[in-house]
């Protein structure tokens, strides 16, 4: 009996602890849930406030004005925004996840398509950031010019994509375009009358209306020089303009630079003796460099250098024009030891129209776009001008030609 | 007389800001950073109600978590102390441990104080009828 009671105690006492455990687990399993139920709740909120920043973030993109598009390292597009979409004339559905270069079909004025390298997103993935230019882009419907911006998104130091701004500059083009052809009608105009005072100068000065006195002959000859200052200047105007219209495209032929250099120095001969100025070449040993360029242009941007270089320099100086090679490229240079340029006015002097204030005091009657139309050709060849000078010992210009290897000899 | 909280707690920061969240409510509040210091504190200090929490650097604060610092308090001592238990993970929600441990309630501290206030009062018996 006793054995009974106490299996009796036995499982009482087994049924309140499995009784106290049930409850244990009940409690901690309300409380669990309670507390599951509170961080589900925050975690709501928390995506909420995401979906909030979302949203902000997209009006942001959505409502700037130029059109916005980002790509993954592959070029792949994952980001594009409503104006993009306007100016590509494509859905984002139809653009993302595809190639960027599927997608934008790039070309420059002339409809020449740019090489992948040049192209801003390209390029910027290839490790150049930040990328502008201006392009034009060919959709299904139309061909507008748009200026582009592109920056690589980093991540720990890798690039990781690029964002890519662009707009369409169709109406900037079309002003441009108006300026221009505004002012070439005008030199166009005055072109005309002036080659007829020249003919007149010259009948008048070959006497065949009569005699002139000394006098007459002495203004005549003044008359005259100003009047080809003039025809030198709208001539320039006129480069100037054919230059930024671009419609001159560059050719591309191999240039001997010792037999290049004795045809412009003989060009200048007489200049150069007027100013009793010496013009020597210094090819270094090196006397079988070949440039690979358009030579017409090459020899345009040296007649300005050359020019310049004669001009500022006092009678009795030399003038060198040299060239010498490097790694992948040529290095041309003309060096004088005239008035050089003042440093302050270093990075105005390619600008159009610029004079240093001493070249002004030295020469008052030049134009200030020689060193603007050179620095312009110098694009179109892709060479690279810039100079090293001092005021009052000289400056030495250098127009540095990129080669490929195979071309730097016969 | 106030009644008196002890806060545990191996942050800092935490015990701060639930100092200042308590003392507002019109506690007196002592806090201790490790278990062990705690046992001393309960000594002298007898408070009312302890704030354990669950988790605490045992390699820099000694060798007991919440858990076990609440089993001692609840086995050792033969005090009418209240003891809740909080935790600020999602990983670490075990309310059945914490009652195994002996503590009154549980709590998750979530971004609302307000929870961890209301649960005080209760067991405190401060809470006013306010539904």
């Amino acid at each position: 009996m006793k054995s009974r009671e106490k299996i009796n105690e036995q499982v009482e006492e087994d049924l309140r602890k499995t009784r106290e455990e049930l409850a244990i687990q009940e409690w901690g399993n309300k409380k669990n849930l309670e507390g599951m139920m509170i961080l589900v709740k925050e975690l709501i909120q928390k995506g909420k406030e995401i979906k909030e920043t979302r949203a902000k973030e997209e009006t942001i993109l959505e409502n700037i004005g130029d059109g916005v598009l980002a790509v993954d390292r592959k070029g792949s597009i994952f980001l594009v925004n409503t104006v993009a979409e306007r100016f590509l004339g494509l859905s984002a559905k139809e653009m993302i996840g595809k190639d960027v270069l599927n997608i934008i079909n790039l070309e420059d004025e002339q409809g020449a398509v740019p090489s992948n390298g040049k192209k801003p997103i390209l390029s910027t993935l290839l490790g150049n950031s930040p990328v502008s230019g201006t392009y034009y882009i060919k959709t299904k419907k139309k061909r507008f010019p748009a200026s582009f911006t592109a920056t690589s998104v980093m991540v720990n130091g890798r690039i990781e994509g690029a964002v890519v701004v662009f707009r369409d500059i169709s109406r900037e083009k079309n002003l441009e375009k108006l300026h221009a052809d505004f002012l070439q009608l005008a030199a166009h105009q005055l072109r005309t009358p002036l080659s007829g005072i020249k003919w007149l100068i010259g009948t008048m000065q070959k006497k065949i209306l009569g005699p002139l006195t000394k006098k007459q002959q002495e203004y005549l000859d003044d008359i005259y020089k100003i009047n080809e200052r003039m025809v030198g200047l709208v001539s320039d105007i006129l480069n100037t303009l054919s230059l930024e219209s671009s419609s001159v495209a560059a050719k591309n032929r191999p240039v001997l630079l010792s037999d290049f250099y004795k045809d412009i120095a003989a060009s200048f001969e007489y200049v150069a003796k007027n100013r009793r100025v010496k013009l020597n070449t210094a090819l270094e040993a090196d006397e079988k460099l070949i440039v690979e360029t358009d030579p017409e242009i090459l020899k345009n941007i040296f007649e300005s250098l050359i020019s310049n270089a004669i001009n500022y320099s006092a009678p009795g100086q030399e003038v060198i024009v040299g060239a010498r090679k490097e790694t992948d490229a040529v290095l041309c240079f003309v060096k004088d030891g005239g008035i050089g340029i003042p440093e302050s006015e270093n990075e105005d002097i390619f600008k159009r129209f610029y004079r240093a204030s001493n070249a002004k005091k030295n020469k008052p009657d030049g134009t200030g776009l020689g060193l603007y139309i050179a620095k312009m050709l110098a694009e179109k060849i892709d060479a690279e001008i810039f100079f090293d000078s001092k005021e009052d010992k000289g400056s030495t210009f250098y127009v540095r030609i990129p080669q490929r290897v195979a071309a730097n000899r016969l | 007389m106030a009644k008196k909280i002890l806060l545990i707690d191996d942050n800092e920061n935490v015990r701060a800001t639930l100092r200042d969240i308590f003392k507002n409510e019109g506690y007196a509040v002592i806090a201790a950073a490790r278990g062990e210091e705690a046992m001393d504190v309960i000594d002298k200090e007898k408070p009312d109600l302890i704030l354990l929490d669950t988790v605490m650097d045992t390699a820099i604060h000694g060798s007991m978590d919440g858990f076990e610092v609440c089993r001692q308090i609840k086995k050792v001592k033969e005090l009418p102390v209240r003891v809740i238990i909080y935790t600020g993970t999602l990983e670490k929600i075990d309310a059945v441990k914490a009652r195994r441990a002996g503590a009154d309630d549980y709590i998750i501290k979530g971004e609302d104080p307000g929870v961890l206030v209301a649960a005080v009062k209760k067991l405190l018996g401060d809470l006013k009828d306010e539904k």
